[in-house]
């Protein structure tokens, strides 16, 4: 059992135990704050970000030297693929140079699956598409497990679903660990069939906040206007946006975001930057389950 | 040559009995070659495929699909005008017919409704019919203007030719699978199923006001099917088929991001399979089509998203006709869509095994099996979803006007010394 050697392409490549393992070998490399590890001395990995990523790469990165490991950081602005190289010959070529494991972003979904047509290494995948986002939808559940203990906990997820592979990955994960989870938006964003997840779909968003322990924003984009998603972000916000009047209409809800924030847009400033708001500890956190991932796909020993 | 099997199929139903031809033209009996339960089936008529010729002869030209289409058992074939430039002149239909004499193949051709099927001005219709085309389509461009549509089936119906529709809104069909549980969750963007029934809709109406024969190409919705059913009952001059590989494959099985399952329509939700297995059994399904289209694998071998749509299909369209038979489908009632039926709908003399008509045959073993590969397959692409995979039944040769134009090579030694 366990994950070492391993891909993950989405969360369900993992089983219940899995989480557990992951979540204590993170709380682990937490208790002992920056401190820095060998274990992956002498192991290669490559992050190869097709499309644009702050957090999700430095994060990676991060992780990845805290325990010793070499990485190089593949971006395709700075790329051949400017050159016309494709994916695969990229991904060969890469490969040829000896790589321990890939960790992989990519507007396609499948990107991360296809990839392993062309290596053995592992792969991790760090958001392919509208897909899937396993790496977030770990630490979104590790913030929960830290600040409630459990799983017996209600969230709604607000925003583009549509369009969002952090509210698949974590609908998938969260029902997994035992979750009430609620995507909620216009019918425009959440379309019925997502209720396959096992998750309830709402577009009455006050009602579902208030039934809520945790409230997830997602992110917005302003492109989705123009294919008629929604008329106006300044539309969107009055009747979708998470404001402190919705909130207080729970208990004392948790507010957390998988970033980029558009601030004014799907959430206002009076909530993410609350004390209810977890979004920096979400950040935080990622690094050391980043860790965990890492160390335990890879075969480090740390304890 | 005469050929004897248990198992001749006469483009309706299975015989018993002995089959013989002199020349070119299927006659009385002979010196007799014993098959035993091995079958005779009339050359397969496929009226949607396309061979990329001329201008995209990298993926397939006129001789190689010629060759692809006989080792798959289909003699009759359409070539849609999607090729570069497009069939929508004359000319251009006069020289394709010319180059297909070369190939054996009884090639059909379709013109383009519009030039350069831009869906802005006519083609000049009447001057394909003259040169021989037997329908019109701007093939996977649906027809936006319906004022021009309209038009176009008029002077269809003043032809006697059908309009072959492809059926997909271009706003709702931006996509790549079909939109539902399974695109959700593979992260694929989705077309929705009415996409097609919206395109549909209007066809009938438009046959409905022209008199036109019009003809849904490749139906992938239960949508669809009703109102075509509703059409047909209702009187209007409609018909319609179904691409092969959509009553093999599901949305679902996208799982993998294998763009060798990319096509357009994409592959129907198991709800719409059924509709399309009931759409065959009652018949408001005419035609079984392969919707061929070949890819080079530098083209395929994308990201899911970036890869182009389309299947080769002509060399296993019998391989997964057992296979859907073995999902309750009548074999006889396959074969007949793949024969008789599509001849019957576009008035050709094709697609049966009868005295006086021309020596099209094809003697295919359906307890052979075959390997797919690059080496065994005779089209030039290899996008198909069974590369790599083995496969039951197996055509062993196929004989147009009394040659044999395709023959396995470890199966006719059997046979071979009757033929010299």
């Amino acid at each position: 059992m366990g994950i070492r050697g391993k891909d993950l392409f989405d969360v369900d490549d993992l089983e219940a135990g899995d989480v557990k393992e992951i979540f204590e070998r993170a709380q682990f490399f937490k208790r002992h704050g920056l401190q820095k590890w060998t274990s992956l001395k002498g192991k290669s990995i490559c992050t190869l970000f097709f499309e644009s990523s702050t957090r999700t790469r430095i994060s990676f990165e991060l992780a990845a030297k805290r325990l010793g490991a070499d990485i190089i950081n593949f971006t395709a602005s700075t790329s051949s693929l400017n050159k016309g190289e494709s994916f695969k010959d990229t991904v060969k070529t890469l490969d040829a140079m000896g790589i321990d494991l890939y960790v992989i972003r990519h507007s396609e979904p499948g990107s991360p699956v296809m990839m392993k047509k062309y290596t053995n290494s592992p792969v991790i995948n760090a958001g392919d598409g509208v897909h899937a986002h396993p790496t977030q939808a770990l630490l979104d559940a590790y913030t929960i497990w830290e600040k409630f203990g459990n799983f017996n906990i209600k969230i709604v997820i607000i925003g583009d679903v549509l369009h969002s592979r952090v509210a698949r990955s974590d609908a998938k994960l969260l029902k997994m660990l035992g979750a009430d989870v609620t995507l909620a938006g216009p019918e425009s964003f959440v379309p019925s069939y997502f209720e396959n997840y096992g998750v309830r779909i709402s577009h009455n968003i006050e009602k579902s906040i208030s039934e809520s322990d945790i409230v997830m924003g997602l992110r917005v984009q302003l492109e989705r206007q123009s294919g008629g998603f929604f008329p106006t972000l300044d539309e969107y916000n009055e009747f979708y946006g998470i404001n402190s009047k919705r909130m207080k209409m729970a208990k004392n809800p948790i507010f957390m975001h998988p970033g980029p924030m558009n601030r004014g847009v799907e959430v206002m400033e009076e909530v993410s930057d609350s004390d209810s708001s977890a979004v920096e500890e979400q950040v935080t956190n990622g690094v050391f389950v980043r860790m965990a991932l890492l160390d335990l796909i890879l075969g480090g020993v740390t304890n | 040559m005469i050929f004897e099997s248990t198992k001749i199929f006469d483009g309706e139903r299975f015989y018993s009995g002995k089959i013989s031809f002199e020349k070119t033209f299927i006659q009385k009996e002979d010196e007799c070659v014993d098959l035993g339960d091995v079958w005779i089936l009339p050359g397969l008529v496929d009226t949607h495929a396309h061979f990329r010729d001329p201008g995209q002869t990298k993926r397939e030209d006129l001789f190689s699909g010629a060759m692809a289409a006989f080792h798959g058992g289909i003699t009759t074939a359409f070539a849609m005008p999607n090729t570069t430039p497009a069939i929508d002149s004359e000319a251009m239909v006069i020289y394709l017919k010319e180059r297909a004499k070369k190939t054996n193949l009884d090639l059909k051709i379709v013109g383009s409704i519009t030039k350069n099927r831009d869906g802005k001005e006519l083609s000049e219709m009447l001057k394909m019919a003259r040169a021989g085309v037997v329908g019109f389509s701007d093939d996977g461009n649906f027809l936006e203007d319906s004022g021009l549509a309209r038009h176009a089936m008029e002077y269809a119906h003043e032809l006697g030719l059908p309009v072959i529709s492809h059926c997909q809104d271009k706003y709702l069909g931006k996509g790549h699978m079909r939109e539902g549980w399974f695109s959700a969750l593979y992260g694929i963007s989705g077309i929705p199923d009415v996409a097609e029934s919206i395109a549909v809709a209007r066809e009938i109406e438009l046959s409905y006001l022209t008199k036109a024969h019009i003809h849904i190409a490749h139906v992938s919705t239960a949508r669809s099917i009703n109102l075509i059913r509703q059409a047909k009952k209702d009187g209007i001059n409609v018909t319609c088929d179904v691409c092969i590989h959509h009553l093999v494959f599901k949305d679902e099985d996208l799982r993998d991001y294998d763009t060798l399952k990319k096509i357009n329509p994409p592959f129907p939700t198991a709800h719409d399979q059924r509709a399309l297995y009931e759409g065959i059994e009652d018949d408001t399904i005419d035609a079984i089509i392969t919707d061929h289209a070949p890819y080079l694998n530098e083209e395929k071998e994308v990201e899911f998203q970036s890869a182009p749509f389309g299947i080769i299909g002509f060399e296993t369209l019998l391989n997964e006709i057992i296979m859907v038979s073995k999902n309750g489908l009548k074999i006889e009632k396959l074969l007949k869509k793949v024969s008789s039926d599509p001849a019957r709908i576009y008035g050709l003399e094709a697609g049966r095994i009868r005295e006086g008509l021309p020596a099209n045959f094809v003697i295919f073993d359906p307890e052979g099996e075959w390997h797919v590969s690059k080496d065994t397959l005779m089209s030039r692409s290899s996008n198909t979803p069974f590369l790599g995979k083995k496969l039951k039944g197996k055509v062993i040769s196929t004989f147009v006007e009394g040659k044999q134009v395709f023959k396995d090579a470890e199966k006719i030694s059997e046979w071979i010394l009757h033929f010299a």
